[in-house]
């Protein structure tokens, strides 16, 4: 082993960097999950019910007559809102403390000289005390809480200790009379927590008027739960690919080294050691190399987790449910796990070769043709089993509702399958190399190319690592590059308005009718159509609704497919439209109905058509405002859509929009179309960085792995080139002949990548993304991506080739034949 | 009585229901005299002078005032010869002055907002069976989970009342607990009886520590005890209380003993012992002998005699005084008061001894009448 350190050393690096994602990315999955449930947790404590109300959310009276004639005591009133302190995001929680302190929750620890300041007191507010040493606030500070686009100084009336820290960090609470002024939810709750047992329960939900609706807080939490979970799973997929990578390099280095060591096998085996000893001496040695390796790995993972779970929470947050928590848990286990994969993964790696040692009479370990026609023989074999790895695979893509986890396991199957066919690829390619360009080579090239098959049972492994990984960056190239452009388009269809008006203030009373007829008044505006955005309550959990007014003649909804005569239907309010994630999880089609908690009770409304949307991996649901007021009785306007004549300045509109805002004290913005795309497009960047940055590492670890493996290969074959040189070949075509072979392979491996990387690709888009998130999106492939990935392959090649080639060229036929 | 207990309360029943949740230490570590010097008296208005009493407007509350409390106690008996004492008190507090007008004519406000926050008590004893069922609840006041209001009457925590079709007698008082429930009709036998100085009741020599204290000593109670899943018809009599002040007691004063007493003979009496730093009886105890008539005595430290026969330790181990004789020289009058029950402590986030007591002839041993006795011993 020492006389090949280079070897060793990428092995090394190669498990390293393979351990390293999986422990990285299971940290940063874990740490997002569990701030996902500390967040929930912590804003529901022990309770066991919710009260929700519509889009409004529950008129507070509710409250007093859930105390008062129902006798309810074990309620707990609640007002939340985003708020921003010294810039960083906390979610405000207005409470009666009064009511916490008896279920011992939230500001449960508040002694009394604070908890009668946060009481009578128009802007007191009360931290735990890990967020205000972080803070570096003392009790009476003043500091600015920042609620919208304002900035409103508050008091610190007390600091108390929490039970659980790192759930309540976060977390800034008040009285619900200070909240619901700072948040401007005068008479309104925005859910009431309970401890109630069965009986209770379904009394309370009997007498609930409508338009309320009484949840279990364990299921509607594992409801949320489940939404970011493909995406989890998606992550360990990722890294589990680099792995895997990783594991076929170890499996090369140790076919190597035992091909190194034949001579010594042969002789140990004919001195009478036994096949037994002679195994585990082999798995011993791969052994060690594997742990050190998984160590670092472990290491490396644990920072890598650290930037990692930045960019999971930032997509979790952008994609699903806002966390307040962002601690970076490091969990034992997926430690361990990390360790015990990149062991087990290097065990299976190298039993095989040390078997394959075991197995060979004492004569034959010596001789490498014995082991190199074993390996011709075996390959029908090989391709037999790569054919029914394929169908297997293929077959499992079939079903349409499929799992994720199937899709990702049918994945494998079609990347093990391709592994298995890379070496008869390889010995047809270099076959028809020799053959087509036969007249133009010269005996060196031609030596280079048989080389590569008369060395199948080391090429062949090398160049299917290199081909899974750079496959691996084109697939993941591909899907994301299909992705950003789909939603390129889609925004385009999606933003048909020239200017958006929108308010941060939840209750919106800043966007009024009046104010409509204002804008209509400024000349080039030829419409103004207002829309509501709200969560509802349905049969599937709380689902984001849009109430629109789509300007006649038009949809702003890009559809899918729909019933017919459904943009009438959805005029007249006759149903609503569901977006694609909505209708792939649930689903549901056109035509079919869905159940949502109204005012006036549970209604089934119909679903008139299906249209696209990314703006939500867990669907939303659309509806005419009209009949949304009708139902919801909610008046209010999130946001206005405001289109201009044709021959109307764009910044002439902005200008005048702007002045009749300027007498608006209200939380509005004004938006143009394109701002709005280039947040959006910017969004997704974000949400897919975390994406990007796996590639990269795949990419990382596939040139180590390279590097590595060609470099051994060549490094093993020492005697032959003495052997060569000795027979005439000058030191320089040695090494062109080394580089040259070096390069072909990876030009070969690039080459196969690309069908693979294709195929995988549209497992991603088609399979994977669907399961995970519903979305169907256009196929788009980039050919930078193509050459990327060419470049990737050659340039690891060929640097892996230049080392021995110098190496090679400089060697003393005499000294290195001597050994023999 | 009431100013000190009432200071106290807020302190220490939001201390005490905050800290016993995980943290006994914070209770024990309560420093009463802190409380009692700390409270700042700015902002309230304090009863200083003698006032006129409009009835039934004085049973609302007073919320210039920091505390106050409506305070339900009474003797009743079952057909079957089942016989309970019952308390009921509703507590209010201000935890701060109120706003200044100005603020709240600016900006809109949230009707959660406000300073009040209330505490109730409720206990039954049940002297055959021999248990003393006590329960408290706190809430604040706002939107509408508290309060004391008249047009009409109604006192009220949450789904507790004690309330009135008009401002009328009789009066309906609910209480439902999980081991018990309350639900009787009061009707008073006498007209209101000013304590103290035509109502201003001094507590110490300094100005302004002081309540204003009236009582119905004695009313007509009939309707239901619900017990152990049973609904007990019962009658009997009740006593009502009603104390209103801002300031404590001064700093030296240690608690209190306060009987109320209903004789057969038709004859109503009421005394508070205030007790120094040592215990001792202080100079402004004093009390009311309210006769068949409604003829009203004021009692004097001078007038009358208390003496400990018997007392009861609490698991916290203080003493309460459980047999008296109170020797009543300016009547002529001697009884001996005891508990129904050693045990009826309330051993809540306020703690502090209150129960049925039956009341004897000193000379004859005959049972005479029957009462409640309140005790609180601050250090």
């Amino acid at each position: 082993m020492n006389r090949h350190r280079w070897q060793s050393w990428l092995t090394v690096i190669g498990v390293m960097l393979g351990v390293a994602m999986v422990v990285g990315v299971d940290l940063a999955n874990n740490s997002a999950r569990r701030a996902f449930s500390l967040s929930l947790q912590s804003i529901a404590g022990p309770t066991t019910h919710q009260i929700i109300g519509g889009p409004t959310g529950i008129p507070e009276q509710l409250f007093t007559k859930l105390r008062t004639e129902l006798a309810i005591r074990s309620s707990l009133p609640m007002v939340t809102g985003p708020v921003i302190i010294r810039g960083e995001s906390f979610s405000l929680l207005g409470v009666d403390p009064v009511s916490e302190a008896s279920v011992g929750r939230h500001t449960a620890g508040l002694q009394y000289q604070g908890l009668g300041t946060a009481i009578s007191s128009r802007d007191s507010m009360m931290l735990p005390e890990r967020a205000a040493t972080r803070l570096h606030l003392k009790p009476l500070d003043i500091f600015n809480l920042q609620i919208g686009d304002k900035n409103i100084p508050v008091r610190l009336a007390a600091t108390f200790p929490s039970e659980n820290p790192a759930a309540t960090d976060g977390l800034i609470f008040a009285d619900i009379a200070v909240a619901q002024r700072l948040l401007n939810r005068f008479g309104y709750l925005d859910r009431i927590d309970l401890i109630l047992d069965d009986k209770t329960s379904a009394s309370v939900r009997t007498w609930l008027p409508p338009g309320l609706s009484l949840v279990d807080s364990e299921s509607r939490n594992d409801n949320l739960r489940q939404m970011s979970e493909a995406f989890h799973i998606n992550l360990t997929a990722m890294s589990l690919l680099a792995l895997l990578v990783a594991t076929l390099l170890i499996y090369n280095t140790v076919t190597l080294s035992v091909l190194q060591r034949r001579n010594t096998l042969g002789i140990y085996r004919a001195l009478g050691v036994t096949r037994k000893e002679v195994f585990f001496v082999v798995i011993r040695e791969s052994l060690a190399l594997a742990t050190i390796a998984s160590l670092a790995g472990l290491l490396l993972g644990l920072l890598l987790g650290q930037v990692l779970v930045e960019l999971v929470t930032r997509t979790v947050n952008d994609l699903f449910f806002n966390l307040h928590v962002t601690a970076f848990i490091i969990d034992p286990f997926s430690l361990l796990k990390g360790f015990v994969v990149g062991l087990g993964m290097s065990l299976a790696a190298c039993s095989l070769p040390a078997w394959e040692a075991s197995r060979n009479q004492p004569i034959s370990v010596m001789q490498r043709s014995v082991l190199e026609r074993r390996w011709q023989r075996r390959l029908p074999k090989f391709t037999i089993g790569a054919i029914i790895m394929l169908a297997i695979g293929f077959v499992m893509l079939v079903p349409t509702h499929g799992t994720l986890v199937e899709g990702f396991v049918a994945l494998t199957f079609i990347v093990l399958g391709f592994c298995l066919l890379v070496p008869v690829f390889l010995i047809l390619a270099t076959r028809s190399l020799l053959r087509l360009f036969s007249p133009w080579l010269n005996s060196t090239a031609r030596i280079a190319i048989r080389d590569i098959s008369a060395g199948i049972s080391r090429t062949g492994m090398a160049v299917a690592a290199l081909t899974v990984a750079v496959s691996v960056t084109v697939g993941v190239g591909v899907m994301v590059s299909s992705f950003r452009e789909t939603v390129n388009l889609w925004l385009g269809q999606y933003l048909s308005a020239d200017i958006y008006i929108s308010t941060a203030d939840r209750s919106g009373t800043g966007l009024t009718q009046s104010l409509i007829v204002q804008l209509q008044a400024i000349p080039g505006v030829s419409s103004v159509s207002p829309s509501r955005v709200t969560t509802i309550e349905t049969q599937f959990g709380p689902i984001r609704t849009i109430a629109t007014t789509p300007i006649k003649g038009t949809s702003s909804l890009p559809l899918k497919h729909s019933v017919n005569n459904a943009l009438t239907l959805f005029d007249q309010g006759k149903g609503v439209m569901i977006t694609e994630p909505l209708a792939y999880h649930q689903q549901l089609a056109p035509g079919d109905s869905i159940n949502v908690v109204t005012n006036e009770g549970t209604k089934a409304l119909s679903i008139l058509g299906v249209y696209y949307d990314f703006t939500s991996s867990t669907g939303m649901i659309a509806l005419h405002r009209n009949a949304y007021r009708q139902w919801w009785n909610d008046e209010r306007i999130s946001t206005l859509s405001i289109y201009r004549d044709a021959d109307a300045n764009q910044m002439e509109v902005l200008k005048a929009i702007k002045m009749v805002l300027k007498d608006e004290d209200k939380q509005i913005r004004v938006s143009s179309n394109r701002e709005i795309r280039e947040v959006a497009i910017a969004v997704f960047d974000r949400t897919f960085e975390i994406t990007r940055v796996l590639r990269i590492l795949a990419i990382v670890v596939a040139f180590v792995g390279v590097l590595s493996a060609l470099m051994a290969l060549q490094l093993e074959r020492t005697r032959e080139f003495a052997i060569l040189r000795a027979t005439g070949m000058t030191p320089k075509q040695i090494g062109l002949m080394i580089f040259g072979q070096t390069s072909l392979m990876g030009v070969l491996a690039g080459i196969m990548s690309i069908p693979l990387g294709l195929v995988m690709a549209n497992i991603l888009i088609d399979v994977i993304n669907r399961r995970s998130f519903g979305w169907s999106m256009l196929y788009h492939m980039p050919t930078t991506v193509l050459v990327e990935a060419l470049l990737l392959a050659i340039f690891a090649a060929a640097l892996a080739g230049i080392y021995p080639a110098l190496k090679a060229s400089s060697i003393s036929p005499a000294q290195a034949l001597r050994e023999e | 009585m009431i100013s000190l207990f009432s200071r106290l309360f807020l302190a220490l029943c939001l201390m005490t229901l905050i800290g016993c949740q995980k943290t006994p230490a914070t209770v024990a570590s309560l420093d009463l005299g802190d409380i009692l010097g700390g409270q700042e008296t700015n902002g309230f208005e304090r009863a200083l002078k003698k006032r006129t009493f409009h009835f039934p407007q004085d049973h609302a509350a007073h919320e210039t005032f920091r505390n106050e409390w409506w305070y339900l106690t009474g003797n009743v008996s079952g057909e079957a010869g089942q016989s309970f004492g019952y308390q009921v008190t509703f507590f209010r507090t201000a935890i701060a002055p109120a706003l200044p007008v100005r603020t709240e004519i600016i900006e809109q406000r949230s009707n959660w907002a406000g300073n009040n926050i209330w505490m109730a008590h409720a206990a039954v004893t049940d002297i055959n069976g021999k248990v003393h069922h006590h329960t408290q609840r706190f809430s604040r006041a706002n939107p509408g989970l508290a309060g004391a209001t008249i047009d009409p009457l109604k006192i009220w925590l949450e789904d507790w009342t004690l309330q009135s079709v008009s401002n009328e007698f009789p009066w309906q008082l609910r209480v439902n607990t999980k081991d018990f429930g309350l639900t009787l009709e009061l009707k008073t036998l006498k007209n209101p009886v000013l304590q103290g100085d035509h109502g201003l009741s001094k507590k110490s020599a300094l100005p302004g520590n002081a309540s204003y204290y009236y009582s119905y000593t004695r009313m007509a109670t009939t309707g239901n005890i619900q017990l152990n899943g049973e609904q007990i018809a019962v009658s009997g009599t009740s006593w009502f209380d009603r104390e209103w002040s801002t300031s404590a007691l001064d700093k030296n004063q240690s608690g209190w003993n306060w009987f109320s007493l209903q004789l057969d003979s038709g004859g109503d009496f009421m005394y508070y012992q205030l007790l120094d730093g040592r215990g001792h009886a202080d100079v402004n105890s004093q009390g009311k002998w309210v006769d068949d008539k409604g003829g009203i005595i004021t009692i004097t430290p001078n007038d009358i005699t208390l003496t400990v026969l018997k007392e009861w330790q609490s698991k916290d181990g203080k003493r309460y005084p459980i047999r008296w004789q109170i020797d009543y020289r300016a009547q002529n009058k001697s009884w001996i008061v005891e508990a129904v029950m050693d045990d009826q402590y309330m051993d809540l986030a306020v703690k502090y001894w209150e129960g049925a007591v039956a009341v004897f002839n000193t000379e004859s041993q005959k049972l005479v009448g029957r009462g409640y006795l309140e005790m609180t011993r601050t250090r």
